[in-house]
């Protein structure tokens, strides 16, 4: 109904539109695509002194994890590397494979990995402040998540955009994603991370072991990543090219729909739709309750100085005449 | 030399403040509690390390009297504990100065980051300045100095002293160390903590700096907050900042599922109640709280256990001196023989503002109306209007997490009980810290709302802003001038003390030659030893046993009373009495002048002439 309405659909990856255009068939409408841009205050949170952080020991090498553990979804692909992580540890004997967030998944996956024999190389962080999290990020030497995509039109799944893939490279990381789904988009393959297939343990585990064994490969990757987030996808660029999109709604007299499908969305489609409310009846309800609010103010603010009166006019002269 | 004495002071200040983040790192270590934000920690720090001065102190003053030798060997004691503890002062300042820095690259942040230190200078020259504040006075000092003479005997001519608690240790502790500006001192101390525990607790619920300074700017300039920490002389300031922490580590230990953090909030609460009866709803609601997040009554009760050492000891005094840990609150029921019905009545009176209603309206209606009636609900327009004006963006608090949850439960708790029991809004001050984080935090999620809100919000706060200063300014000009040494204190204290003039004429008139009785409030400057002779203040005054002049007479005899003060009256229900002794001769006037004191609250500045009126009591002349 509401995509419907829309006259623009303004979607974060090229990959969400042709879900999107899939899914509702709405080919017809104009597309614009503005992909997310990083909240760079996890940048500037002091990292973490204390914390999860500090349980590899320093000659450990930790690989990064940060996603949910949900059961609705576990596409995220944190199995999948756990799968991988038997063959690394042959050949990397002092990794640790840290994962921050939480979830209700999160049993299944211990249990995993109990079965597999890696415990003692896995930490779950569970969900973390950002100085933690910023701490996770410095300490670690690669991050990892290759998210499956599953493309049922009924109930498909997959990364919207994967934000998290930015932080990384913001922090100077080597990333290794899926070689399919939004994350493409981002990463390119050999330049600033590594590409696998997300249903293939053994192509994430050689991704890994290439990285961990090549330090001045993985170094020179996660400088790239950084260069690529500061020159594509910095807020500037978001910003100009928010305005650009606005302005060519606004002249072309066409509703706008903003879709932000960030780190958490499950389906581009989903989040459109999600993202859908800010149509013009909401809007008008939403003037109405700030034009209340706002009142309430005016009111609360009336009401409460002029308790102050008869102070103020036996203070104030008083106050001015000690001051000569 | 005033100024020179004042910043003496406030530097003895700092340095308790260095060696309580010092010592208190030191001792969380040795719980395995570390925490990533260095400012975090060293509020931890500090708290736990004066919860357990606290307790030393306490203890030390009511076995053998708090001595400055003993404090001396106390400090120097933690001093050398602290350890390595005081390698985390560098630290913590080159961290502290980051987060200013970072502030500084915004100019609005930049203006509220300048506008702290200002506000905290003001507020600590007015914490300088000589006692002045009612109720310190009456009991928060008076009490605390006589106990340094007879650590050992209840004070029952003055019903007040029973609720001293751990926290009026602060203020015998400055006493101790040789000047009540230390304590005054120690009070702006837990002003300044709180306020810091307040930045933290927002940085937290917004992930923005900058609303967190705003947020402690705002408790600052809060007339309420500036009047406790400065010249009030009441410890109630540390309750707020205890309070905070409670908020933090309970929050602590729901995300990191260790019960450690438990345990360290138990102690917190349990300095809230330290300080005062009031607070005991805080390890309350702490223990229901970790109820909910542990699903076991064992650790919740445990969790309770925590908060006796920091909160217990002055109920035991009190049970120990009178049967009634809540003494006098539970004595109808505990120790119904040594009932003082008129005081009692008169204390329980006194707790309740004229608009209490514990009706289904007056219970509504009293959170909305304690900020715009503040007169009639126990001073509640001195905390401002933000909380009332943004609460309605509480709703946008919604799936904030733990943290927002827990500070919104104990911020209802406390609301709740006050509401149920006093409605006296002063006594929310505990709960403010955590109010204003909250709205802040919904600002903060108002501001993404659109330009309405945005406006209305920024309209609000700069007009507390100009309030906050303005009327900051005004305060100070009557405290700043005696600091500075452009006043004398004698000139001082007989210009904005209570009663000043009458306790400086007894003190002249009388030296220390025998027991006065008086009828005044203020007792913290009169050098005679004296008996509070209010029965709706005394114990030992009791209308009911006293019921005429020949008992009153002999009430004198036995108590060795030599000196009556008549100023301003006598007390309604024994004024017959009093009168029939001085027509008899028993009362024979001494001394007498016509002195001008304040009529009503001091911030009017209205003041009236009384006629004092010594007589010395017949049997003793």
């Amino acid at each position: 109904m509401a995509l419907a309405r829309a006259g623009r659909l303004v979607v974060t990856s090229a990959f969400s539109r042709d879900q999107v255009m899939r899914r509702h068939q709405i080919g017809s409408k104009p597309f614009s695509r503005l992909p997310c841009t990083l909240d760079d205050t996890l940048l500037s949170v002091e990292p973490a002194r204390n914390g999860r952080h500090e349980y590899p020991l320093s000659e450990e090498r930790v690989v990064l994890t940060v996603a949910r553990m949900d059961s609705s979804e576990q596409y995220k692909g944190h199995d999948v590397v756990l799968r991988a992580l038997p063959s690394v540890v042959a050949r990397v004997p002092n990794l640790i494979y840290m994962i921050a967030g939480g979830g209700d998944d999160r049993c299944r996956l211990e249990a995993l990995a109990r079965e597999l024999g890696v415990t003692h190389h896995v930490v779950f962080a569970g969900e973390i402040s950002d100085s933690e999290l910023s701490a996770l990020y410095q300490r670690s030497e690669i991050f990892v998540l290759p998210a499956r995509t599953v493309l049922d039109v009924s109930n498909p799944k997959g990364e919207g955009f994967g934000i998290v893939f930015l932080e990384a490279m913001a922090f100077g990381k080597p990333v290794i994603g899926p070689n399919r789904g939004a994350p493409v988009e981002i990463i390119r393959d050999g330049e600033n991370g590594l590409l696998v297939d997300p249903e293939d343990p053994t192509s994430v585990a050689n991704a890994l072991v290439k990285l961990l064994n090549e330090p001045e490969t993985a170094r020179k990757m996660g400088q790239a990543g950084r260069k690529t987030v500061q020159t594509r996808y910095s807020y500037g660029m978001f910003r100009g090219e928010l305005r650009r999109i606005l302005a060519e709604s606004s002249q072309g007299a066409t509703r706008l729909q903003v879709s932000h499908s960030g780190e958490n969305d499950d389906t581009t489609a989903a989040t459109i739709i999600s993202n859908l409310q800010r149509n013009s009846e909401v809007s008008d309800a939403k003037t109405i309750w700030q034009l209340l609010f706002l009142l309430w103010l005016i009111a609360v603010n009336v009401l409460y100085y002029l308790q102050f009166r008869d102070l103020l006019v036996s203070r104030v002269p008083r106050f001015l005449n000690l001051w000569r | 030399m005033a100024i020179i004495g004042a910043f003496a002071h406030l530097s003895v200040v700092l340095l308790l403040a260095c060696l309580a983040i010092a010592c208190g790192t030191r001792l969380l270590s040795w719980i395995s509690l570390s925490v990533e934000g260095a400012l975090e920690a060293a509020l931890y720090a500090a708290g736990v390390f004066f919860a357990a001065l606290e307790i030393i102190l306490f203890l030390v003053a009511s076995f053998g009297g708090l001595r400055q030798s003993i404090v001396l060997v106390v400090l120097a004691g933690a001093a050398l504990l602290a350890g390595d503890g005081w390698m985390q002062l560098p630290r913590l300042a080159k961290i502290f100065l980051g987060h200013v820095r970072r502030a500084m690259r915004s100019p609005v942040t930049c203006l509220v980051v300048t506008l702290i230190p200002i506000c905290l200078a003001i507020e600590g020259l007015m914490a300088m300045a000589p006692l002045t504040g009612s109720d310190a006075m009456h009991y928060h000092f008076t009490v605390p100095m006589l106990w340094a003479n007879k650590p050992t005997e209840p004070i029952f001519s003055l019903s007040y002293s029973f609720l001293v608690g751990q926290g009026h240790s602060l203020i015998a502790l400055g006493m101790a160390l040789g000047s009540d500006q230390i304590s005054l001192g120690l009070i702006y101390l837990g002003g300044i903590l709180a306020a810091a525990s307040l930045f933290v607790l927002t940085r937290k619920l917004v992930s923005s700096e900058q609303w967190a300074w705003a947020a402690a700017l705002a408790f600052l300039l809060t007339p309420m907050v500036c009047w406790q920490m400065s010249t009030s002389g009441s410890p109630d300031i540390w309750m707020a900042f205890y309070t905070t922490l409670v908020v933090l580590t309970a929050a602590r230990a729901v995300q990191t599922e260790r019960r450690d953090w438990w345990s360290l909030a138990g102690i917190f609460a349990g300095a809230v109640a330290g300080v005062k009866y009031t607070g005991w709803i805080v390890p309350i609601a702490l223990v229901v709280c970790c109820f909910f997040a542990l699903r076991s009554w064992k650790q919740s009760i445990l969790c309770g256990l925590w908060t006796l050492p920091t909160g217990i000891l002055p109920l035991v005094r009190n049970a120990e001196w009178t049967g009634d840990p809540f003494f006098p609150f539970l004595t109808h029921w505990l120790t119904p023989a040594r009932v003082n019905a008129f005081t009692l009545k008169a204390m329980v009176a006194n707790t309740h503002p004229s608009a209490f209603d514990r009706s289904v309206v007056g219970m509504i209606s009293y959170p909305l109306l304690l900020a715009l009636k503040g007169e009639e609900y126990g001073i509640g327009r001195y905390f401002g209007p933000l909380v009332l004006a943004f609460a309605p963006l509480l709703i946008l608090l919604v799936r904030k997490g733990p943290l927002a949850y827990i500070a919104a439960g104990m911020w209802a708790a406390l609301l709740l009980s006050n509401a149920l029991v006093s409605q006296e809004a002063r006594f929310l001050l505990p709960a403010f810290p955590i109010a204003l984080a909250l709205v802040f935090c919904g600002v903060a999620e108002s501001f993404r709302k659109g330009w309405i809100m945005r406006v209305g919000c920024q309209g609000t706060l700069l007009l507390f802003l100009l309030f906050g200063l303005g009327s900051q300014a005004l305060y100070a000009r009557d405290f700043i001038p005696v600091v500075l040494g452009l006043e004398r204190r004698e000139a001082f204290l007989e210009r904005m003390a209570p009663d000043y003039p009458i306790t400086a004429f007894i003190n002249r008139s009388l030296g220390g030659k025998g027991e006065v009785m008086i009828f005044f409030r203020h007792l913290y400057y009169l050098r005679p030893p004296f008996m509070e002779g209010r029965p709706e203040q005394s114990w030992l005054m009791d209308p009911g046993s006293i019921s005429n002049s020949q008992r009153l007479l002999d009430f004198l005899h036995r108590e060795n009373i030599r000196w009556i003060v008549r100023a301003p009256d006598y007390p309604e229900p024994f004024t017959a009495a009093f009168q029939t002794l001085e027509d008899e001769g028993n009362l024979r006037p001494v001394f007498s002048a016509d002195i001008s004191t304040f009529a009503g609250f001091r911030i009017y500045g209205r003041k009236t002439s009384v006629q004092v009126l010594i007589l010395e009591v017949a049997s003793t002349i």
